[in-house]
């Protein structure tokens, strides 16, 4: 990541404003607003860091306010002030509120686990449950628009009368956008700004670089003060089109964008991770193994070659790991174990 | 106190029922299968049903499936699709994925 000079003064200036933005945000946005602190936003890195950090803390503290609004019915003005009045008297409200809400919390979890149980009577004896393999997310937006956010990657969405913004601060997201010319589409992530043209493209925020992939139509790619993107200055904006590539290596201190061609082959390898739906005919699991294996991080083993003495068939969606894995367990005499490092075992169970 | 601690756990409950009910019901889907060879017919009906499947061809030799049409659950269009022909089907709704089989043959 970019280095920052660090200045502890500036640095609090920073955080505070920061801080300021994260209640608007929460409290919602005017369209001034909206587009102040699209500008505040985009002016530097710093702010950027500072608004995901308080962001997060944010989100701490909103999920206690928010216990604490359900028992109490009466929010807390102080509750983000460090010298709080009355801080014991809350502090013992607060822990009898807890111990209420964690015993409710378990209440919960029982019932619901029991209920699960007798609804699902045919649940599978020998299930392994030690370990879930996440699935790709579909996030369909108001105006249409869809996303699939890959594992682990994290957005936030700001749409606004004016514009439609998608703030990835984690990960790697396929946009499948739809179009308005009324409200240009735009995509920020680590102080690279891109301006959907046409519909289709893939971000991926690794921590030394961002990497655009289009897919369909033309993507404007900006690396500076996203109040220049658009029609404002089209000459400072480089244009992606589809079977090309950008990255923007984070380390530099100019963020220049770096456009290359890139083959269909090398699009489709990049792109594998999104889930696709896989129709298998009459093959050894080896081959649904391999497949499965080619799509996903987790990868599994045959360890008996005599599980591949069955010829099997399916419609499977390529991230369905979980589900594969249970199938073989419960109804095709196969052993799932899992090793230190996510690989996943298979054993004849007959 | 009593009071609020009383809504804070019923609450709780209510959401909990909420949430074992939502994976309960099934929703209901327009299905339109014809009869025909199981293993052709049952990926049809995984599509439409937008649930994956697995099935070893072995189990599914020489067995033909019944003729599927209209609105219904996936669990209850699959179990009239596979009626007499001694199949079983286990659904494991986590993951929303079906495995077919012939008992005996296991």
């Amino acid at each position: 990541m970019k280095n920052f000079r660090f200045d502890s003064e500036a640095w609090s200036a920073i955080e505070q404003a920061a801080s300021d933005w994260v209640t608007k945000v929460d409290r919602g946005l005017s369209r001034e607003e909206q587009e102040e602190f699209d500008r505040w936003l985009a002016k530097s890195k710093a702010h950027e860091k500072a608004y995901s950090e308080q962001k997060w803390n944010w989100e701490e503290l909103d999920r206690l306010a928010g216990l604490q609004t359900a028992y109490g019915s009466s929010e807390d003005p102080d509750l983000l002030l460090e010298n709080r009045s009355g801080s014991a008297r809350r502090s013992w409200f607060g822990s009898r509120f807890a111990m209420v809400a964690c015993a409710a919390l378990v209440l919960g979890a029982v019932f619901t686990w029991t209920g699960l149980q007798v609804f699902n009577g045919n649940a599978e004896q020998n299930r392994n449950e030690n370990v879930i393999v996440e699935r790709i997310q579909t996030r369909n937006l108001e105006d249409g628009s869809s996303l699939q956010l890959n594992r682990g990657a994290e957005i936030e969405v700001a749409y606004s009368d004016m514009r439609r913004t998608v703030r990835l601060l984690k990960g790697e997201v396929n946009f499948m956008v739809e179009k308005d010319p009324d409200r240009p589409f735009f995509v920020e992530v680590a102080g690279v700004h891109l301006r959907a043209v046409g519909t289709e493209f893939n971000v991926r925020f690794q921590p030394h670089e961002v990497e655009v992939i289009v897919t369909e139509g033309t993507v404007a790619v900006q690396s500076s003060s996203i109040e220049n993107l658009g029609s404002q200055s089209p000459a400072s904006e480089a244009f992606i089109e589809v079977n090309q590539r950008v990255k923007v290596d984070l380390n530099s201190d100019e963020l220049v964008p770096l456009i290359e061609s890139i083959s269909e082959e090398t699009v489709a390898r990049e792109l594998i991770w999104q889930p696709v739906l896989i129709d298998f005919e009459n093959v050894p699991l080896s081959e649904i193994v391999d497949e499965f294996n080619r799509r996903n991080p987790v990868q599994m083993v045959i360890v008996d070659a005599s599980v591949n003495e069955a010829r099997l068939s399916s419609m499977f969606w390529s991230d369905n790991v979980n589900g594969l894995i249970r199938l073989l367990e419960s109804n095709f005499e196969i052993k799932a174990e899992w090793g230190e490092d996510g690989t996943i075992y298979l054993f004849n169970n007959s | 106190m009593v009071y609020r601690s009383f809504v804070s756990i019923f609450l709780v409950l209510a959401i909990s029922l909420l949430s074992v009910s939502c994976q309960i019901k099934e929703e209901r889907v327009e299905f339109d299968v014809k009869a025909g060879k199981a293993s052709e017919t049952l990926k049809q009906f995984s599509v439409q049903a937008g649930i994956n499947i697995l099935f070893s061809e072995n189990d599914l030799q020489g067995i033909e499936t019944q003729k599927i049409s209209g609105k219904m659950t996936p669990e209850m269009a699959l179990e009239k699709m596979i009626s007499d022909s001694g199949l079983i089907f286990h659904h494991d709704k986590d993951s929303q994925a079906i495995a077919v089989y012939y008992p005996s043959r296991n």
